[in-house]
């Protein structure tokens, strides 16, 4: 009887020890570093919602550490794994953060690429245009549009290089179909002039 | 006794520790909230209530650290209830602000719609001007470039980017007003009624005078691109034409591509021209004359021109740009051409229909 009285006061002991424990410091930084990185890499811009769910995380972490640190007999093991899975979603987030980054630059490439081909192609269609089939005015009315669309074709650049990809994309989207309109009309007068 | 006393001592000791290491649940209210924080951040509250979002951050913190310090008590100590109301509360904050949000971004959705519309209509009906008059200077790259800037605008009202949407929509109305401001000049003339009465009045003593001594006269009506040939007052045909880039300004001088308007006659018929058929007409005639020296006196033209001549009725397709001619196809001008004579009245206005397209689009523009 008097030894386990021994081993339960010698846990007693353990587990007031166990007060002393003190914050996760070396996990904290390592998180918040984390984070950072994925902030750095631009994750709020390119993937908000896991952005937030992994900065969520990281406060419920710092949460957890708080009420340990008010607490008599602290345990952080909570804080330490909360702590280890922001930092695991945050690696997580900095290259999924890269790789959409990635697809979508590349698609905001590949749509400028497309839009000047296409007001290239129309412009060089609207020299050669049939001037039997509507007016001299038409070709003209085109050629205005052509040169509005390649005058607003030099902003997309400024957009990729800023990094709003999804905004490029689509305006050279908008210039593309602009000038594959007029490519159309002309290569359908010229159809209906050989018809002719 | 005494052994008893510690025994008993140790045990609650014990079970101090051990229940005090076991987490009792969270009121249900802290994991609403929560939820609801996330679907408040989902919907863009910090875009469209940036302050009453801020309040209910701010309101949530204080609950959360609430909650926290009531976590750090010891488990025999925490009381749950006042953590719950505030979470309550927040939650109620919440599901207000929530409300607030869709009304704001549906008022500022609906605003850019409306302002993006209304800005494309404007464009559209330039547009359908410059086709209906074949005019190239209405359909200004500008127009093109506000339209983009229209669309960039809506995709960033639905990116929740309202100022920059404004900014875009903005942009776009400068330029498309720019292009009004260039045009209304010109254009005002053929909603200006007291214009089109004189226009009206010059074409209703032409027919009365072929009625009168039946004899022939053209008139030609620039906005409807019609020449009509009449005799003793009665419409013999009417001819589709085409004309020159500044063909809604009547001419000054020479070079700026306008047709000239008012009372001319044929001075010559050419049957070989190097626009198949040409019926030359007396341009300038005294009343243009007078206006050039004014205009030159005025120093509104340039010092170096002079006032042009040349000015015919001629074949080569109506769909052709002349430099202020008026071009028919060559069967029209054959015809015409075989059925008039030198001396033949032209007279030459704008319009005659108060109602005209452009007096319409004007006041679409207005």
């Amino acid at each position: 009887m008097k030894n386990l009285l021994v081993l339960i006061a010698g846990l007693a002991l353990v587990s007031s020890l166990a007060g002393c424990a003190k914050p996760p410091q070396e996990e904290m930084n390592s998180a918040k570093a984390a984070i950072e990185a994925a902030a750095a890499e631009g994750s709020a811009k390119y993937v908000a919602e896991d952005n937030k769910k992994v900065n969520d995380e990281y406060a419920a972490a710092m949460e957890e550490i708080k009420v340990q640190e008010a607490k008599w007999f602290k345990n952080y093991d909570k804080a330490k794994q909360l702590l280890a899975q922001a930092k695991a979603d945050a690696d997580a987030l900095t290259a999924k953060t890269a790789t959409v980054k990635e697809e979508l630059k590349q698609q905001s490439v590949a749509a400028l690429d497309e839009a000047t081909t296409a007001v290239t192609g129309a412009k060089a269609k609207l020299e050669t245009a049939p001037k039997g089939k509507g007016s001299a005015a038409d070709i003209e009315a085109m050629k205005a549009d052509a040169a509005g669309m390649e005058a607003e074709l030099a902003t997309i650049q400024p957009l990729v290089d800023q990094g709003e990809f999804v905004a490029a994309a689509e305006k050279a989207a908008s210039i593309r179909d602009r000038a594959n309109a007029i490519s159309t009309q002309i290569d359908e007068a010229a159809a209906k002039k050989a018809g002719n | 006794m005494k052994s008893s006393r510690l025994k008993t001592g140790l045990l609650l000791i014990v079970l101090m520790v051990v229940t005090g290491c076991s987490e009792p649940p969270a009121p249900t209210e802290i994991q609403l909230a929560l939820t609801q924080e996330t679907e408040l951040w989902r919907a863009g509250a910090s875009v469209y209530t940036p302050e009453s979002y801020q309040q209910y951050l701010s309101a949530l913190n204080s609950a959360r650290d609430l909650y926290t310090r009531e976590r750090s008590r010891m488990v025999w100590f925490r009381d749950y209830q006042p953590i719950a109301r505030s979470f309550a509360q927040v939650h109620a904050m919440g599901e207000k602000m929530q409300g607030e949000v869709q009304t704001v971004a549906l008022q500022q959705s609906t605003e850019i719609s409306q302002t993006a519309d209304a800005l494309q209509k404007r464009i559209t009906l330039l547009k359908e001007l410059a086709e209906e008059l074949k005019d190239r200077r209405l359909a200004m790259r500008k127009l093109t470039q506000a339209d983009i800037r229209i669309e960039d605008a809506k995709r960033l009202a639905k990116e929740r980017r309202s100022k920059e949407a404004n900014q875009k929509l903005e942009a776009a109305r400068i330029d498309i007003d720019a292009v009004i401001k260039t045009l209304r000049p010109l254009l005002a003339r053929y909603a200006d009624r007291q214009q089109i009465a004189r226009w009206k009045s010059q074409v209703d003593k032409a027919l009365a005078e072929s009625r009168r001594e039946g004899k022939d006269v053209i008139i030609v009506r620039k906005v409807d691109r019609q020449l009509t040939l009449y005799r003793k007052g009665g419409r013999v045909r009417d001819f589709n034409a085409g004309f020159g880039f500044n063909f809604l300004a009547d001419k000054l001088y020479s070079g700026d591509k306008a047709t000239p308007e008012g009372e001319y006659k044929i001075v010559k018929k050419l049957p070989y021209s190097r626009y198949y058929k040409a019926l030359l007409i007396d341009y300038p005639n005294q009343e243009d004359q007078q206006r050039f020296a004014l205009a030159k006196k005025k120093k509104l033209i340039p010092a170096n021109v002079g006032i042009g001549n040349l000015i015919e009725i001629h074949g080569g397709g109506n769909d052709s740009m002349t430099n202020g001619c008026i071009s028919l196809q060559d069967h029209h001008i054959s015809d015409l051409f075989a059925q008039v004579d030198v001396g033949t009245p032209v007279v030459i206005v704008g319009t005659i229909d108060y109602d005209n397209i452009i007096a319409s689009a004007l006041r679409g523009l207005n």
